[in-house]
């Protein structure tokens, strides 16, 4: 109103995810897709996925205006078909080969056969992976328009399986730097329209927020290595059980539940890693000149997960329709977007689509 | 009715939404785009996109491949519109009370056709399965020395128990002929495995006071073979796995559970009523068997260990009040000698022990 109150122009309010829907509804779908799955020997289960997710993707709206499912359960069943018969039988008939292989006798052909396809398969399931967001963002659109994903699933692939590696050789510790590669390049490999996502996060401001969840875990392992050696180097030789058991296997068990209950403690302290993943990710998001900041704290995501943890097992599952619904919330409510596209040069989409639905993903996933 | 309304129109080429007014003419919609340009949009083609009762919130295009959407938000649009367009009404999304009474029909003929259908595919399935293949699995279900101990070799002590079983089974109309094994085990336990093979542990053998107690448990496993029990129980738990799998995810787990149970108990009392019967058929007391129950009740309860609603096996006091109400018409002899019965409890003399010990628990089936 007065020039003297506008010092500082206020920071326009940021724009969130709007979300609707009922756990109701969503139940429905779900029984109706439970029930004809059985009866259909799971054949169903490709277009109860897909009528779940075109009631998902519409409950999430974005000024207002709801996104939208286009994919369809026969583009699911045929890709699981293709993916089935065309890489996973193949695979597993040189596979079982190789096993002929390795009892006749020829040892060392046969182990290169069979270590050969773990390895293909290692790198399979890393396309799997980017296969299955390929064909989602295409089936979604918003205004009309059609989202779309770049890159390449191999690409993706050989990253993951090479940062993999790195997480093994390193004990877990490169994790950070693992996820921020990964995810960095999904999300900057996000199209809607002719309009992109670039991501590019950086690891170092995570790497504390992993190393207790890291420690605890090291220990954990170790310790239920420890206990498993202990236990199996004094397992009393076949038959003679008698009255007592020996003093070391039970010091040794005690190592090995210790051991677990301290990898229990690492998963509850990964909440607040996985929470500062997501500030990281989504600081270092852009699309078209919109930010994005995500507030979640590491307590409030813990508490989140394990409360849809108990919701879905003390009612044995029938509330994850609601669950379903609470995490779209939870997201919507984290996420702040600041600013908006040009929509007017937001034009659409001319990307490929898939033919055919996640394949792979359908096996592996 | 309302028949104009405000929407937001979106062209498929740019992310920009228009303003527009939308009227309901008689077969098309019609769209004045706040920029001047017009639009009509015949009824015959308009797919529903989404709508959202709720927020009273409808998404349409103009046909299935359309990129164009037209968003209506307001009172009265969805029933306008698909009283005007009745085709639209049948979305999946849309809900209500006829959606909900389709669920409950589904679910009330699915479970129906399940719990009627499947007793009549097991049937078949066990009718036309091959002898060869039960006795082959009954082998290897009865075979593990680790968790049942040696086979017990004594000569007299198998005698006896084979001519009892002969005695036992004469008139029983078997599917399958009883071959009965004593393992030596020291766990109170018997089972029948398909294919017709019944152990005995040597446990149950030491704890039993008389041969009718022996006799009675001996019956109600030959009870067992003669209704296929084993072979049903193994068709049950490979049907399970396979429905469980086919829907793939855990959410049938919890109800085949309770369904396993329940065929369980009933096994068991069948098992006990054909018991009976064979018995009394072979001129044996069935006190004996009632004797065994209450003992193993008493041995049960003071463990404290007994969870009556989830064992297999209905409640052994009901068992054996049943079998008494049953006794005492017929005459009836010991079921075995006093020099046969010395010669079964040491059926297993020399035979060397299992090297796993699990906790004793009376009397499973298969």
């Amino acid at each position: 109103m007065s020039d003297i109150i506008e010092v500082a122009p206020a920071a326009p309010q940021p724009d969130r995810l709007s979300i609707s829907g009922s756990g109701g509804s969503l139940l429905g779908i779900h029984l109706i897709g439970l029930l004809l799955s059985m009866i259909t020997l799971g054949i169903y289960r490709f277009w109860w996925r897909t009528n779940v997710r075109r009631y998902l993707w519409s409950c999430v709206s974005y000024k207002d205006e709801p996104f939208e499912y286009t994919g369809r359960g026969l583009e699911l069943f045929i890709g699981f078909l293709i993916a089935f018969f065309f890489i996973l039988l193949p695979l597993g008939g040189v596979y079982f080969l190789g096993i002929m292989l390795v009892q006749s006798g020829q040892f060392l052909l046969g182990a290169a056969i069979a270590g050969g396809i773990y390895v293909g398969f290692f790198v399979l399931y890393g396309a799997a992976i980017y296969r299955v967001m390929f064909y989602r963002i295409s089936r979604t659109r918003w205004r009309g328009i059609r989202g779309a994903l770049g890159g390449s699933a191999w690409s993706y692939a050989f990253k993951f399986f090479g940062l993999s590696l790195l997480q093994i050789v390193t004990l877990g510790f490169a994790t950070p730097y693992v996820s921020t590669r990964l995810y960095g390049y999904v999300i900057g490999n996000i199209r809607f329209g002719s309009g992109r996502f670039r991501c590019d996060p950086d690891w170092k401001p995570l790497f504390k927020y992993y190393l207790i969840p890291g420690i605890i875990r090291v220990i954990g392992i170790v310790l239920i290595a420890i206990g498993a050696i202990v236990m199996f180097t004094n397992m009393p030789a076949r038959g003679d059980i008698g009255g007592s058991i020996p003093m070391e296997i039970m010091m040794g068990s005690a190592v090995y539940s210790v051991g677990f209950l301290i990898l229990g403690i690492s998963v509850i302290a990964m909440f607040w890693y996985t929470a500062a993943l997501y500030r990281v990710l989504a600081a270092a998001s852009e699309f078209e000149g919109v930010r994005f900041t995500a507030r979640v704290r590491g307590g409030q995501y813990a508490l989140f997960v394990i409360v849809n943890w108990l919701m879905i097992v003390f009612t044995l599952g029938i509330a994850f329709p609601w669950v379903q619904l609470r995490i779209l919330r939870f997201v919507a409510d984290a996420l702040d977007i600041h600013g908006e596209p040009d929509f007017e040069k937001v034009l659409q989409s001319t990307a490929d689509t898939p033919k055919f639905g996640e394949g792979l993903g359908e096996v592996f996933l | 009715m309302q028949a104009s309304f405000r929407g937001t129109y979106n062209d498929g080429r740019t992310a920009v939404a228009h303003g527009c007014a939308v009227t309901l003419l008689a077969d098309a919609l019609s769209l004045q785009l706040d920029s001047g340009a017009a639009l009509w949009w015949p009824y015959g083609t308009l797919t529903l996109v989404s709508d959202d009762r709720a927020a009273g919130r409808v998404v349409v295009a103009p046909d299935a491949a359309s990129d164009e959407r037209l968003r209506v938000v307001g009172d009265g649009a969805l029933e306008a519109l698909t009283s005007a367009v009745p085709r639209l009404s049948g979305h999946r999304t849309t809900r209500g009370f006829g959606r909900s009474a389709m669920v409950a029909a589904a679910i009330v003929a699915v479970l129906a056709a399940f719990w009627f259908g499947y007793p009549v595919i097991k049937d078949g399935l066990v009718a036309v399965f091959p002898p060869s293949w039960s006795d082959r699995i009954g082998r290897e279900m009865t075979a593990d020395q680790a968790l049942f101990g040696e086979p017990c070799t004594g000569a007299a002590g198998l005698a006896a128990l084979d001519d009892l079983t002969r005695r036992l089974s004469a008139n029983a109309g078997l599917p399958e002929p009883v071959r009965v094994h004593v393992r030596s085990s020291d766990q109170v336990n018997a089972f029948a495995a398909t294919g017709g093979h019944v152990v005995l542990l040597n446990g149950l053998i030491r704890q039993a006071k008389t041969s009718d107690e022996v006799a009675g448990v001996l019956a109600h496993e030959i009870g067992h073979v003669k209704h296929r029990h084993p072979l049903k129980r193994l068709i049950d738990v490979a049907g399970i796995q396979v429905f469980v799998s086919a829907i793939s995810g855990d959410v049938g787990a919890v109800g085949t559970t309770l369904l396993m149970l329940n065929y369980g108990r009933r096994h068991e009392a069948q098992a006990d009523r054909t018991a009976l019967d064979l018995m009394g058929g072979a001129g044996i007391d069935v006190g004996g068997l009632a004797d065994f129950f209450d003992r193993m009740e008493e041995n049960t309860r003071n463990r404290g260990t007994f969870i009556p609603f989830l064992e297999t096996h209905p409640p052994l006091a009901e068992r054996s009040a049943a079998i008494r109400a049953h006794s005492g018409n017929g005459s009836v002899a010991p079921a075995l000698t006093n020099n046969e019965w010395q010669a079964l409890r040491e059926v297993c003399a020399g035979a060397r022990k299992p090297s796993l010990q699990v906790l004793p628990r009376p009397l499973t089936s298969s």
